[in-house]
């Protein structure tokens, strides 16, 4: 589905990503590990297109799109779910669910909509309403929502459970894995609750100073004596 | 008594004031840049309507829909040709402001050069017109007045509609808040921005192809007007485009009749000044309320927010 070579990135001028190598096969989870500051975000902007590509390549569906524009890709059937401003905080929740419906046609934006509020029937309420009026982890399910009606074929998450109660954050990674699914998607996971990621997740890559220092079975990582420790917290099983 | 005259030029003015401004703020907010050559979009529309009418002897009015393509061409060109490629390579925010300053420089000696070059051909004198002759009356009423304030009542109603229903307003909307989300839902960012440009630079022509029905035309009109353009997008607030239209009228109407009573007590000499009111009231926003009428609107709102949200606790406890 998406293969990233020798990718190096960043922004202007500074180099962030170095030789990051990449693969999510078709219906796939994969997870992105890593502390604070390593690049993840950076990665996933980089496959979006939002940042300075120096060098490398990203093939999605088997065609080169390192120098497509955002738009083009999300016409493509790319998706990213950033991890903060992810939502228009000065359009209503209704306005927000019809950007995110953009490439589609009326019929099948109708289906869908109604699909994301019966997911998230609170926005039912609300969606009239300006999104600043709304809590954090109210803007994080509406981005869900969202997520929920773009049309793509790959979608990117980054910690989509980063403002949300722990019940919440659970429901929200059942969801990924619904969507994987259901609608046949495949998924890149960034997230911070690693434990509870590399559970839904097939395989991880781990990410240091912009670096991949490891890559395998999420149930590898979950178990690796070092590494677990290092970087994840992840206490021994 | 105020002089019918006056309530004439001063609601004129305001019109088309406003028209400049909307579209100063939409460009402002959309390519986050002020335009200074936007003025100069009006100085075009000014020379097509001495095209239109002296050179080619026809209705005035024929010039509008003229001064609306021809504006909005060189809108699409500014935007793609200068501010797209400085971009490109690398260029601040501050250095395409410039560029700006540049592109009104240029386009202002453009049209010097244009009113040499007619003199000869239209056998009238291509500095200073005014073709307030040429102009319909009805019910009294001049045409430009009329027109003018019907042409402004479809733009506020079609802006409006636009920017609420449809899904390009709507995407418009959201590039003005964040232009990489929405680039990443599909909006072609880019795209988006040039329409804007020719959308607003079209508008600004219209409001200078009706100037010369009314006020003197001449190359310098879009310097001058753009004092009154910046003054009156501050005082709206520069973040939304019903500020702007508040903010226009205000400054519009306060110019006209502000000169018009200074001139009454201290003599006419006083009117070659007639920019110090905008500029005053530019000044005196930028200290007191910097954020504008929108920014006043708004702490009002937030006030009475909190006010209700105190009495709704207050009632449960
Ligand atoms: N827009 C930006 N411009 C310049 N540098 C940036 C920008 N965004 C991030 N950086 C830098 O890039 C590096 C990687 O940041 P990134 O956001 O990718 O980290 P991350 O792994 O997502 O961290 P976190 O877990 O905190 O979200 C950091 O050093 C950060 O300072
Ligand atoms: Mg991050």
């Amino acid at each position: 589905m998406i293969e990233v070579y020798d990718l190096n990135a960043g922004y202007g001028k500074l180099h962030i990503l170095y030789d990051v190598k990449l693969k999510v096969n078709d219906n796939e989870i994969v997870t992105v590990l890593g502390p604070n500051g390593s690049g993840k975000s950076t990665l996933l902007k980089t496959i979006m297109g939002l940042t300075t590509i120096y060098g490398g390549k990203i093939i999605f569906d088997g065609k080169d799109v390192t120098k497509l524009r955002p738009d083009e890709k999300a016409k493509l059937g790319l998706a990213y779910i950033p991890q903060i401003g992810n939502v228009f905080t000065n359009l209503t929740v209704k306005e927000n669910l019809i950007m995110a419906g953009l490439t589609l046609d009326k019929s099948e934006f109708n289906d869908r909509l109604e699909y994301a509020l019966s997911v998230f029937p609170f926005l039912k309420a609300c969606l009239d309403r300006k999104v600043k009026t709304l809590s954090g982890g109210e803007r994080q399910m509406l981005s869900m929502a969202m997520a929920l009606i773009m049309k793509s074929k790959f979608i990117m998450f980054d910690e989509p459970t980063g403002n949300l109660a722990p019940k919440i954050a659970t429901e929200v990674l059942n969801k990924i894995i619904e969507l994987r699914e259901q609608s046949k998607l495949t998924i890149l996971l960034v997230e911070q609750a690693a434990r509870k990621a590399l559970e839904v997740s097939d395989r991880a890559y781990l990410l240091v100073s912009g670096r991949v220092i490891y890559e395998g079975s999420s149930k590898e990582l979950l178990e690796h004596p070092e590494l677990g420790k290092l970087y994840l917290g992840v206490k021994k099983l | 008594m105020i002089p019918l005259a006056l309530i004439e030029d001063a609601l004129v003015y305001a019109n088309l004031l406003l028209m400049l401004t909307v579209g100063f703020t939409l460009t402002y907010l959309i390519a986050k840049i002020p335009n200074f050559a936007h003025g100069e979009f009006a100085g075009i529309g000014v020379y097509i309507t001495f095209t239109v009418a002296q050179v080619w002897k026809s209705n005035p009015y024929l010039a509008v829909p003229l001064a609306f393509i021809i504006s909005a061409f060189s809108g699409a060109l500014i935007y793609n040709g200068v501010l797209r490629t400085l971009k490109r390579f690398g260029g601040t925010m501050i250095s395409l402001t410039i560029s700006t300053l540049a592109m009104q420089i240029m386009i202002s000696a453009l049209l010097n050069i244009y009113a040499d070059y007619l003199y000869p051909i239209a056998g009238a004198y291509s500095r200073l017109f005014l073709f307030r002759h040429l102009d319909f009356e009805f019910i009294g009423l001049p045409g430009v007045l009329i027109v003018s304030t019907i042409f402004l009542l479809t733009l506020i109603t079609f802006l409006h509609l636009m920017l609420t229903r449809t899904r390009f307003g709507i995407s418009l909307r959201a590039v003005v808040e964040d232009s990489s989300l929405a680039s990443i839902l599909g909006v072609n960012v880019e795209l988006a921005c040039t329409i804007s440009w020719m959308l607003t630079a079209g508008i600004a022509g219209v409001a200078g192809s009706l100037l010369p029905l009314w006020f003197q035309g001449h190359p310098y009109t879009g310097s001058m007007l753009l004092t009154s353009v910046f003054a009156a997008s501050i005082l709206g607030g520069l973040s939304s485009i019903y500020g702007a239209m508040i903010g226009a009228y205000i400054i519009g109407l306060t110019e006209i009749f502000g000169t018009y009573l200074l001139a009454q007590t201290f003599g006419a000499q006083l009117t070659a000044y007639r920019s110090l009111i905008p500029l005053t009231i530019l000044c005196i926003v930028l200290l007191i309320f910097p954020r504008g009428i929108t920014g006043l609107i708004e702490d009002l709102q937030a006030r009475r927010a909190s006010k209700a949200m105190v009495k709704i606790r207050g009632e449960g406890s």
